[in-house]
């Protein structure tokens, strides 16, 4: 290849292949534009603080705010510590079908978590909230996992959430709704699993849920990674 | 050899006007782009998903750019509840230095005028009645006197002593025990050899959400700092505080870390594990 006309053909294919380029890049701009309005997704920017060492003695992750809860505007928030080694507290009730958001924090090291069955995924850095949005689809009894290993006691880091239909969730006067069979806060002696709970030596076989398995049981938007969250309202 | 070098040829002014061309056009496409997609991203983007969260636009572009928390497609939940804490120590960088520079001398004065009568000498405790403290943690034995004297933990001849020292006499004490005694130092002696017991201290016990003992009680291992030496420890002791935490009667660990083990335990684990850790002389 040589000479003017040899050139002109290399500029010629190169703009066809720039304009290539830049049309695919558009068309995801696109996509994510579109996502972005009508799907609700977002780049990360939650960026919380919350001081590790006083976690206990602050208001908001105090033992007893831990766990469901339903504010007056009737949205359900999640508070959960995750510490070495166990999630506090270690069973959840959440309604299915509605908007939940889950707030997590760690005294201590890096925790991780992910619901069984649903897109629900996270770490837990010390120093910050993670909080997650996100619509259980099905209802039935989901292992929630430490994924980030935090030390000799990771293994056994384990939490299960109840999501239960929406008419079955009828958290108390208070606004608080705990798993059946927990006493919330204080565990007066009880010896053994209650009845009714979840064998948590099934867990190699998987997520234990009822119903009809669906491809997409929940999706979460994350304040930290984007996904993809459908605008659902009760 | 005969065609001419093609990078050692004269530019021409043409050539030269369309390089200039070029890198302006270059620029301005990029600095085009970051305009339009950075308008778009913090400011269209979020006030348009704002308005559908009844989020105002400037909280929506503040939460997008990172200055306030949340984000703008969803309502931020809040929290106004008081804050209830079961005990009063913070493992700030504060204490941890009060404690790593404190005096022992004081902390061994204090120790025989007041403790010993209890505790025993150099915190060897003859009798069960009164727990070991000699090797004990620094960490462990502050967070527990600090609880006697906030309330978080009562017990009727502690609260009253602990009451009576300030904080630096507290810190004085616990770095004084944590190396007070070569004959008996907790978390060195070698517990009873039992398997099934090992089982449950080493592994844990997944059915029940039990994790392993050893993953924080044993030296060095890394849980929480204020985690107790409890190898050697009287029996009857460890089985009584492991009972206080199964009913509720001891209430002072964060997050309920033990009540929660406890409670899961039966009375004759909680029995047999308190013998375990007691060991052998
Ligand atoms: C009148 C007797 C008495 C005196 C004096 C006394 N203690 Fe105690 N101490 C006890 C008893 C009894 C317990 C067990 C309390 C319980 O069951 O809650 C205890 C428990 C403790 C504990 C908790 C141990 C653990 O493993 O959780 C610490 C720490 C402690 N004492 C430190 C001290 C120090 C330091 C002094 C001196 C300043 C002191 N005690 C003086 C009787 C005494
Ligand atoms: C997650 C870490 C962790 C695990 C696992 C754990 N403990 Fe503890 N344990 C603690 C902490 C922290 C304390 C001190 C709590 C406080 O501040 O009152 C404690 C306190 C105790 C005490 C009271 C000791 C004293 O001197 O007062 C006993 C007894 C005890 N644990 C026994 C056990 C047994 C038995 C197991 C296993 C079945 C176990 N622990 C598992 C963290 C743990
Ligand atoms: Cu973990």
């Amino acid at each position: 290849m040589s000479g003017p006309e040899g050139e002109e053909k290399v500029v010629k294919s190169e703009l066809r292949w720039a304009l290539a380029a830049g049309a695919v890049v558009f068309i995801i701009f696109a996509a994510v534009l579109w996502a972005a309005i009508t799907m609700r997704m977002n780049p990360p920017s939650n960026i919380e603080h919350a001081d590790p060492a006083t976690l206990h003695m602050q208001g908001e992750f105090t033992e007893s705010n831990l766990g469901t809860t339903v504010e007056p505007d009737g949205r359900v928030t999640v508070r959960m510590v995750a510490t070495q080694f166990a999630f506090v507290p270690n069973c959840l009730m959440v309604p299915q079908g509605r908007e939940v958001t889950f707030r997590f924090v760690s005294p201590d090291v890096i925790h991780g978590i992910l619901i069984t069955g649903t897109n629900v995924n996270t770490m837990i850095v010390p120093g910050y909230v993670a909080q997650v949005h996100t619509v259980f689809r099905q209802s039935g009894d989901m292992l929630m996992p430490c994924h980030e290993f935090c030390g000799l006691g990771h293994s056994e880091m384990i939490a299960r959430v109840q999501v239960v239909p929406a008419d079955q969730f009828r958290p108390g006067p208070d606004g608080r709704a705990h798993c059946e069979g927990q006493t919330p806060l204080v565990n007066t002696a009880a010896p053994g699993v209650p009845a009714g709970d979840v064998d948590a030596g099934a867990q190699a076989q998987g997520p234990l849920v009822s119903g009809e398995p669906s491809p997409d049981p929940a999706q979460a938007t994350q304040d930290a990674v984007a996904a993809a969250q459908p605008a659902t309202g009760e | 050899m005969a065609s001419p070098d093609p990078h050692n040829t004269p530019e021409t002014e043409a050539e030269r006007r369309a390089g200039r061309l070029w890198a302006r056009t270059a620029v301005m496409v990029v600095v085009g782009f970051v305009a339009v997609f950075g308008v778009l991203g913090f400011v269209i983007i979020p006030v348009a998903q704002g308005a559908q969260a009844g989020i105002d636009p400037w909280s929506a572009i503040c939460r997008a750019v990172g200055v306030s928390p949340g984000s703008p497609a969803m309502r931020q939940p809040v929290s106004d509840t008081p804050a209830q804490p079961v005990s009063n120590v913070a493992w700030t960088p504060a204490i941890l230095n009060t404690l790593s520079g404190a005096d022992r001398a004081t902390g061994q004065r204090l120790a025989q005028e007041v403790c010993s009568a209890c505790h025993g000498e150099s915190g060897v405790s003859p009798s069960p009645n009164f727990p070991h403290l000699a090797g004990q943690s620094a960490a462990a034995i502050y967070k527990q006197l600090h609880d006697y004297r906030s309330g978080a933990r009562f017990n009727e001849q502690m609260t009253p002593v602990a009451e009576a020292l300030s904080e630096q006499e507290l810190a004085a004490i616990a770095a004084y025990y944590a190396e007070a005694s070569d004959d008996l130092r907790l978390g060195t002696r070698n517990p009873l050899p039992d398997e099934r017991l090992q089982r449950l201290v080493s592994e844990g016990d997944p059915s029940r959400g039990i994790p392993a003992c050893n993953a924080c009680h044993a030296r060095g291992a890394g849980g929480p700092i204020e985690t107790p030496m409890i190898n050697g420890q009287h029996a009857a002791y460890l089985e009584a505080q492991l009972t206080a935490y199964a009913n509720g009667g001891r209430r002072n660990d964060i997050y309920q870390r033990m009540r929660t083990i406890s409670a899961a335990l039966t009375e004759q684990e909680r029995r047999e594990l308190a013998a375990y850790y007691q060991g052998t002389r």
